[in-house]
């Protein structure tokens, strides 16, 4: 009762990506000009991180992603959306600066925007292994909550 | 003449070291000295940076203003506002820092005429403020038969902080219909909806753009923090068919105790560093600048990474305040 509770009252805070329903998914551009849907990739516990290129804590957020990578490894899933990317080049440019051993694609696209209510980054959605959305973070987030969200995900497998 | 003569005599009151305790509408205008530095932080190739410069205009007054670049630049100026930025073009950077400094005396933005300011433009919206259907049906139905624009103005200032939650720590990409869906944003989702819906009923309003200070009454004799797009700070001026009325609707939400003030008001914490989104600066950059405030930059054509590539940090040093007895 209390855990439904609390996942009303999230989904009531955040009006688009819907705590407790399946994520949407769509096909986009991945670093290689190839269009996949990415929810191909929501086959475990799964965090999609939005991000773009302007914004300092998003940049610090990669480095808490890519520790969680290395302590989880393919446990848990990673994809990164850059907002601000329309095609490879950028997302390219991007998994080079950071040497990102997760998938990252282009997502200037108005309709991905539009059903996980992106206008602003950092966005963090945290999805269990049958895919329902169990948190959704729309601001900075510190490491120790990035880890507690990690094995949210994880518990509901 | 008595101190008491005196005091009576001045208008307003100039203090030097302590502010706090200072009311922020009384803040008649703050002198600063400002250093704003971009960072390249590792070797790139192929270069271009746009930083952009503050202007003068009604509401500050820059003076002294000096570039300082280990690489060579030029003062540039985008046809369609008439901002202006320093670039640099490098077939190669090491580290570099590229200093903008100057100083500004900033006054409390009240609302005036000022031809300045492209009527046409104003009503023009942006790739991210084109309004839906479910827009239109909420401002018919918040501005019902009223006329007045400042009036419709006030209205829909009041419907938008009612409905919209203000989150900070993040970057926003200020889409209208997202804000009105979301009702959540920072200072850009305010304003795109209010602009969406003020240029809906034909009220031209401008997008102006900068960075902000701490509020005059917490702002400390010197201080320095990081510029990226969280301290960018954006406000709107509509015309009311006589004046610009100055809004920050962002703020009012932050300071309750401030509402009624920020719309008609703007207090001198910010610096106004472009006018318009979606600008396309001088010369044309390859991707699309939404908010023009801190330095834009390319790689081989494509956007640096904040933190990564670059950063940039802006520094003040306190000259002066003015507050109304």
């Amino acid at each position: 009762m209390k855990l439904l509770l609390i996942l009303l009252l999230t989904t009531i805070c955040f009006g688009s990506v819907k705590v407790g329903e399946k994520a949407p998914t769509f096909p986009l551009l991945d670093e290689n000009d190839r269009r996949v849907d990415f929810g191909k990739f929501i086959d475990r516990p799964t965090i999609i991180y939005f991000t773009h290129n302007s914004c300092h804590y998003c940049t610090q957020i990669i480095a808490f992603l890519k520790r969680v990578h290395k302590r989880y490894g393919e446990r848990v899933r990673i994809l990164t959306i850059n907002v601000m990317a329309k095609d490879s080049r950028l997302v390219k440019a991007y998994k080079r600066a950071f040497d990102l051993p997760f998938p990252m694609f282009a997502g200037n696209d108005p309709k991905l925007l539009k059903a996980y209510g992106i206008n602003f980054v950092p966005v963090i959605v945290f999805i269990d292994g049958k895919g329902i959305v169990r948190k959704v973070v729309e601001h900075y987030i510190l490491e120790e909550e990035l880890e507690r969200s990690v094995r949210l995900i994880m518990g509901a497998e | 003449m008595t101190r008491r003569d005196l005091l009576t005599a001045l208008p307003f009151l100039f203090l030097s070291f302590s502010f706090s305790g200072v009311d922020d509408r009384r803040v008649r205008s703050v002198h600063l000295r400002i250093t704003h530095s971009t960072e390249i932080l590792r070797p790139m190739k192929r270069v271009r940076i746009w930083i952009p410069l503050p202007a003068s205009d009604r509401f500050q007054k820059v003076e002294e203003l000096k570039v300082s670049s280990p690489l060579p630049f030029r003062i540039t100026e985008e046809k369609v506002w008439g901002n202006r930025m320093v670039f640099i073009e490098a077939g190669r950077v090491e580290e570099a820092k590229i200093e903008v400094s100057f100083r500004i005396r900033r006054f409390r933005e009240r609302p005036v005429e000022d031809r300045s300011i492209r009527r046409d433009l104003c009503l023009k919206p942006t790739r991210w403020e084109v309004w839906d259907k479910e827009i239109e049906r909420f401002t018919d139905r918040v501005v019902g038969r009223e006329k007045d624009p400042r009036r419709i103005a006030r209205r829909l200032f009041e419907a938008i902080l009612e409905r919209t939650k203000l989150v900070d720590g993040v970057c926003g990409m200020g889409v209208s219909v997202l804000t009105f869906q979301q009702k959540i944003g920072r200072c850009d989702e305010f304003h795109a909806l209010f602009r969406s819906c003020l240029m809906y009923k034909n009220i031209p309003v401008s997008w102006e753009e900068g960075l902000v200070l701490p509020y005059p009454s917490r702002i400390k004799k010197k201080d320095s923090y990081e510029a990226d797009c969280l301290r960018t700070i954006s406000w709107v001026r509509f015309y009311d068919g006589k004046v610009w009325v100055p809004v920050d609707l962002a703020e009012a939400k932050r300071r309750p105790d401030l509402k009624d003030f920020y719309f008609g008001n703007i207090p001198p914490n910010r610096i106004r560093l472009s006018r318009g989104r979606d600008v396309k600066l001088e010369p044309p950059q390859k991707e699309t600048v939404n908010i023009f405030a801190y330095a834009h930059v390319e790689e081989e054509g494509i956007p640096a990474i904040y933190g990564h590539h670059y950063r940039n940090f802006l520094t003040y040093e306190l000259l002066g305040m003015e507050v109304e007895r």
